[in-house]
Parts: structure tokens; C-alpha cells; sequence
């Protein structure tokens, strides 16, 4: 049925159709999984089943929604389960204007409080926050942000209503702004500094 | 547009999703709202300094080398069952030919598949993950079989025949997608005097027969295995490999499976 040409065929497709996804995927499964060695071995878990269902994908749609969906289904199948979830942090109060309100009441030095408070985010604040967030807050706002992924392809991707996508990219971002405004206004800030 | 339906827009329109019309209308109101056009800004800032520090490069050459290894591993394991696999065909042929089966071109998964009743399934009971550890996608919930034909059509390609009811023996519950470790495949639930058979069809040769039962049984080779709670037989059908999982005994799951 599949001589070895074929083999190596389907080889050479699924690397420059598939595998030129595979820091994309690895970003991501290092923020759902938040380490190294679980990342890459959902990374090759997600490769391994797509390669083995690769007759079955349409050549020429979306490949990488394609990979994507299958390593957010193993993750939420094989992952999940296992990861300590941090929401002991209630994101009740988070109203639509939170950081509105928190720069027009802080006192800035120089003038410019957006600047001050921007200036303060450290890139290692942003990872942690989005690590924060519960996961299937994480999960959206990592596709949306860090893939650049549409509503419709991220309601594919995770089996969801486009609207459940809106909303749940609306409080991330707010759970977002809350926590980086906390660590970039804290005492916080001073303790990860000596880090 | 007032401030309130710009404010409940801000996210939408920052990130292109508004179609043309409301776009334009938020346009327009940031052009004199100096307030909403602020909290835009602020907004829009946000969004850049969190993807910019997020944004990450990571080696993964050594990560891809992996990878290609194990399909290596895998395709040579293809390779070396295939001379079994390939035997079993060739006497599989002429009866192929005597029963004709009308294939339907049918398109496989796309990301745009939408399916109604889509619901999800957490993993399922732990016995049941030493089998097939399978997460399934339900698209369609129905009894009516041409209704989940419909619907299962973008799943995969699958034989007219698991579209039928026979007189209440057998009858259609759900259709939809099983994700499970040997892959990805169209799957159909059937409700049986007796209990109810899960039915998944795989890409050949990605299942792990190795441990399981071999009875030929007409010339065709099934592979029982069990899990605690639950039987399954594995055969290889018009070039797919069919999963049949069960609560009921074999003998009454291979009556199931003859009767296609």
C-alpha cells in the first residue's frame, strides 16, 4: 500500500505543511504547561497524532489551527489533570475600567502615569501573569495574543462558542491588567526585583 | 454609536473583528470622543506591551530532530506489520469485490467543520484510557441514522451501511470525533438491545494490536482486548481499522459487528 517513496512523501509534507508549526506549538505548550519537559512532550505527543491522522488532513486549510486543536484537546485530556491550579486570586472586582481608574488615581512624578506603569512590566511579569490566569482563560488569550489566531479559529480550535471566546478574551485581559498592575505597584515589585 | 456600545466594542474593534459597518462607526465616534478615544489608547497600549514581552523564540531544533525520529519509528513499524497487513488484503480482496460497498466522498476534517449539539467529553473513565485513552467530540446527537450521515461526512470517509437502523436491534445515538492515543477518527455510538457500542474508525495500522486476541473469523482477522469494564474488537475494514468498545460480552459485540 505505502511504498517507502510514498512514505517519504507523506515525510516531506507533513514537515513543510506541519512541522514549520513547531516553535508555534512549543510557545504555547509552555504557557498551558508552564515547564520545559512537559511542553516538549505535549509538543511530540501533538506532531506524533497529527502525523498519524495526516492522510485525513484537507491539504491547503489550516494547518496550524489543525495542530493546535489536536494538542489543546491532549492537553486538556492528559495535562490538566495534573497541574495545580492557582485561583486562590478573585478577579470578581476587575471592572471594565480597572485600569482606567487605577492611572487616573495614582499619583504619577512624571506626569505621564501610562508611561510609569508600562515602563514597570517586566517581560518575566507578563509570563507569570498569563501563567496565573486559570486555564481556559489561558488557553484563549495565549492563542489570541500570542498566535494571533481570529475569534472563529480559537472557537475551533478549543470546541467553543465564538461568544464564550469574546467573553473569556475579556476577562483575561482585565485578570491581565490587574495582576500586572498589582506587580507593578506592590511591594511586590521591590522582593522580585532581588530575584 | 454612544460611549456605552463603543466601550462594549473596544476589544472587538482593537482586534479587527467588527465587521465593516460597526467598525466604521467606532471610527467615527473616537474621532470626537476624546474620553472613549482615550480609553482606546490605554487599551491598545496594553495589548502591545503584553504581546511584545510575552513574545518568545525558543530553539526547538533539537525538539523537531525528536520528532522526526519517532515518525522514522513509526513509519518502519508500519513498515514491518505492513507484510501481515498486506497478506490479510490480498485474501480480503475478492471478497471486497463481491461485496459491494458504495464509498462516499466524503472530506476530511477541516477546521472550519461546524457540527450542532458539539459537546465535549472529558477523558473518560480511567479503565477506559488504558484501551484507547479517548477523548470523543460529539457533532450530532439523533436516532434518525441519514440525519448523522450528514453530519458525519465531514468527519471522515465511512461505509453507507453504519448509516442504517435494523428494526430496533440496533439503533443511532450520537456521531463525532475520537481523539484518542492512535490518532484521530470519525466516531459513531449505537444503542443495542443489550447495551451500547462505541464505534471508531482509525487510520490502518496505527493500532497497537500486540497483547490482544487474533480469531479469523470468514476471513477477516479480529483482535479482542479488554479493559476492567469494557471489551473491544479491533479489524481492519475497507482500509481503515475499525475500534468497536463495549460493556457487552464478545459474543454479542461480534453478533454487532456480522451485522454490517
Amino acid at each position: 500500500m505505502f511504498g517507502k517513496s510514498s512514505r517519504n512523501q507523506k515525510k516531506h509534507d507533513f514537515e513543510s505543511e506541519a512541522m514549520v508549526h513547531t516553535e508555534a506549538l512549543y510557545r504555547t505548550a509552555l504557557r498551558m504547561t508552564k515547564n520545559e519537559v512537559d511542553a516538549e512532550d505535549l509538543v511530540q505527543e501533538t506532531l506524533l497524532k497529527a502525523y498519524r491522522s495526516f492522510d485525513r488532513f484537507e491539504k491547503g486549510t489550516n494547518a496550524k489551527a489543525w495542530l493546535f486543536k489536536i494538542m489543546t484537546n491532549t492537553f486538556i485530556n492528559n495535562y490538566r489533570a495534573k497541574q495545580k491550579e492557582s485561583t486562590s486570586i478573585s478577579y470578581d472586582d476587575v471592572d471594565d475600567s480597572y485600569l482606567h481608574s487605577q492611572l487616573r488615581d495614582k499619583p504619577s512624578e512624571t506626569g505621564n502615569p501610562e508611561r510609569d506603569f508600562f515602563n514597570k512590566i517586566l517581560d518575566r511579569d507578563v509570563v507569570e501573569a498569563i501563567e496565573k490566569l486559570p486555564a481556559e482563560f489561558r488557553m484563549v488569550v495565549v492563542l489570541a495574543f500570542n498566535e494571533g489566531f481570529a475569534y472563529q479559529e480559537i472557537a475551533d480550535i478549543l470546541g467553543i462558542q465564538v461568544g464564550t471566546v469574546k467573553s473569556r478574551l475579556h476577562r483575561g485581559r482585565k485578570m491581565l491588567q490587574k495582576l500586572l498592575w498589582e506587580y507593578a505597584n506592590d511591594g511586590n515589585s521591590k522582593e522580585r526585583a532581588e530575584q | 454609536m454612544n460611549c456605552r456600545e463603543v466601550l462594549a466594542r473596544l476589544y472587538e474593534y482593537l482586534d479587527t473583528e467588527l465587521d465593516e459597518n460597526d467598525r466604521k462607526s467606532v471610527d467615527t465616534h473616537l474621532e470626537f470622543c476624546t474620553d472613549c478615544l482615550k480609553k482606546y489608547e490605554l487599551e491598545e497600549e496594553f495589548n502591545k506591551v503584553v504581546k511584545s514581552k510575552s513574545a518568545s523564540h525558543a530553539d526547538v531544533a533539537s525538539l523537531k530532530s525528536r520528532v522526526l525520529n519517532e515518525i522514522d519509528k513509526i513509519d518502519r513499524g508500519g513498515g514491518s506489520s505492513g507484510a501481515g497487513t498486506r497478506s490479510v488484503l490480498f485474501l480480503l480482496a475478492p471478497l471486497a469485490a463481491a461485496i459491494v460497498i458504495t464509498l462516499l466522498a466524503i472530506q476530511p476534517w477541516s477546521p472550519n467543520t461546524k457540527g450542532k449539539n458539539l459537546e465535549r467529553f472529558g477523558p473518560l473513565a480511567a479503565e477506559h484510557s488504558k484501551c484507547l485513552s479517548e477523548l470523543k467530540e460529539f457533532k450530532i446527537e439523533s436516532s434518525d441514522p441519514q440525519e448523522v450521515y450528514a453530519v458525519m461526512k465531514e468527519v471522515g470517509v465511512l461505509p453507507e451501511q453504519l448509516f442504517t437502523s435494523h428494526q430496533g436491534e440496533i439503533d443511532m445515538l450520537k456521531g463525532g470525533v475520537a481523539h484518542t492515543t492512535y490518532g484521530t477518527g470519525p466516531h459513531l455510538d449505537y444503542q443495542l438491545k443489550n447495551g451500547n457500542v462505541s464505534l471508531i474508525v482509525l487510520p490502518k495500522g496505527h493500532i497497537d494490536k500486540s497483547g490482544l486476541d487474533r480469531v479469523e473469523n470468514n476471513g477477516t482477522e479480529f483482535y479482542f482486548g479488554s479493559c476492567p469494564k469494557y471489551q473491544y474488537v479491533v479489524w481492519e475494514w475497507d482500509n481503515q481499522d475499525y475500534v468497536a468498545i463495549s460493556e457487552m460480552e464478545e459474543e454479542k459485540l461480534m453478533d454487532f459487528i456480522t451485522t454490517f
